[in-house]
């Protein structure tokens, strides 16, 4: 079973060696400026990755992170939800939502492979972002077959 | 030795780090540290929670990745190593066995954006989303 720290068990980091390393250049702590987070920069099997640091590293304490916060959301208008209703009635295939609205800003594939290997499953995520001239993202993880 | 008995680190990213190919840390036979290097090579930080969990990282590297046996993961990560694209991936391990898509379409009405979605039983979901006031801005 994989366990991670609660809230309950959450106390505040500290020591500021987060703070004080991200200002070392040479080293794998770094401030993102976007988020108010601290993030670790290294290189995994599919590039260069900034992994976010949920608790610090040096005293185990919870890392501020960030200034991100939801979206606030409200329901859907009376007409918005007609829109939906009418888009269910017309799009039964992935064709279909082609043929009507076109080209999409954002396309998510997540593929699983079952039997790479004894015990591990693949799953690789595919990400084409229209909005950023065609910017593509291919990760591939690798998972225990039971979890 | 169980590590959630023990308040030691049972999410394996600290053995994921270890076992990159050019891996950025060690882990120090004598001392259990874990050692992650500077960039330049001059001296390295010395972890000691895993900045995932938030529990201890054991001093001893594990046997078994999650489950997955240390030799196994091995391999497979040096089989992913330079795949790049899904179709890289067909090459080597053959079709997919489940495909998942979601397709958004962010700028066809100026307070929803759409979501469609497929799972691998071919359904398919429709959902809208009021727009928040960023992304209008952004739009
Ligand atoms: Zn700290
Ligand atoms: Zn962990």
């Amino acid at each position: 079973m994989r366990k991670i720290k609660l809230p309950v068990e959450y106390y505040p980091c500290k020591c500021l060696k987060p703070q004080e390393y991200r200002d070392q250049g040479n080293t794998c702590i770094k401030f993102h400026p976007e988020t108010g987070a601290f993030d670790i920069l290294y290189n995994d099997i599919s590039g260069e990755i900034w992994s976010r640091i949920m608790f610090c590293p040096f005293c185990g304490g919870r890392s501020p992170q960030g200034k991100y916060k939801p979206p606030i959301t409200r329901p859907l208008s009376q007409k918005e939800k007609l829109q939906e209703t009418t888009l269910k009635q017309k799009i039964k295939s992935l064709e279909d939502a082609y043929g009507l609205l076109g080209e999409p800003d954002r396309i998510f594939t997540q593929y699983k492979f079952k039997n790479p290997s004894q015990n591990a499953v693949l799953l690789a995520c595919e990400v084409i972002d229209n909005t950023q001239e065609n910017e593509e993202h291919f990760t591939v993880f690798i998972h225990p077959k039971k979890t | 030795m169980s590590p959630e008995k023990d308040n030691l680190c049972s999410c394996y990213w600290p053995e994921k780090i270890l076992l990159l190919p050019d891996s950025p840390a060690i882990l120090d036979e004598i001392t259990g540290e874990f050692r992650w290097k500077n960039s330049d090579d001059e001296g390295y930080i010395v972890f000691k929670f895993c900045p995932k969990c938030g529990y201890e990282i054991p001093k001893i590297s594990r046997d078994c990745i999650d489950g997955i046996p240390k030799e196994e993961y091995i391999e497979l990560q040096s089989t992913l190593k330079n795949i790049r694209s899904i179709k890289e991936m067909t090459k080597t391990y053959g079709k997919p066995d489940k495909e998942v898509i979601q397709m958004n379409y962010l700028k066809k009405s100026e307070t929803v954006t759409i979501h469609i979605f497929k799972d691998c039983d071919e359904k398919i979901e429709i959902l809208l989303r009021p727009k928040s006031a960023d992304q209008k801005r952004k739009k």
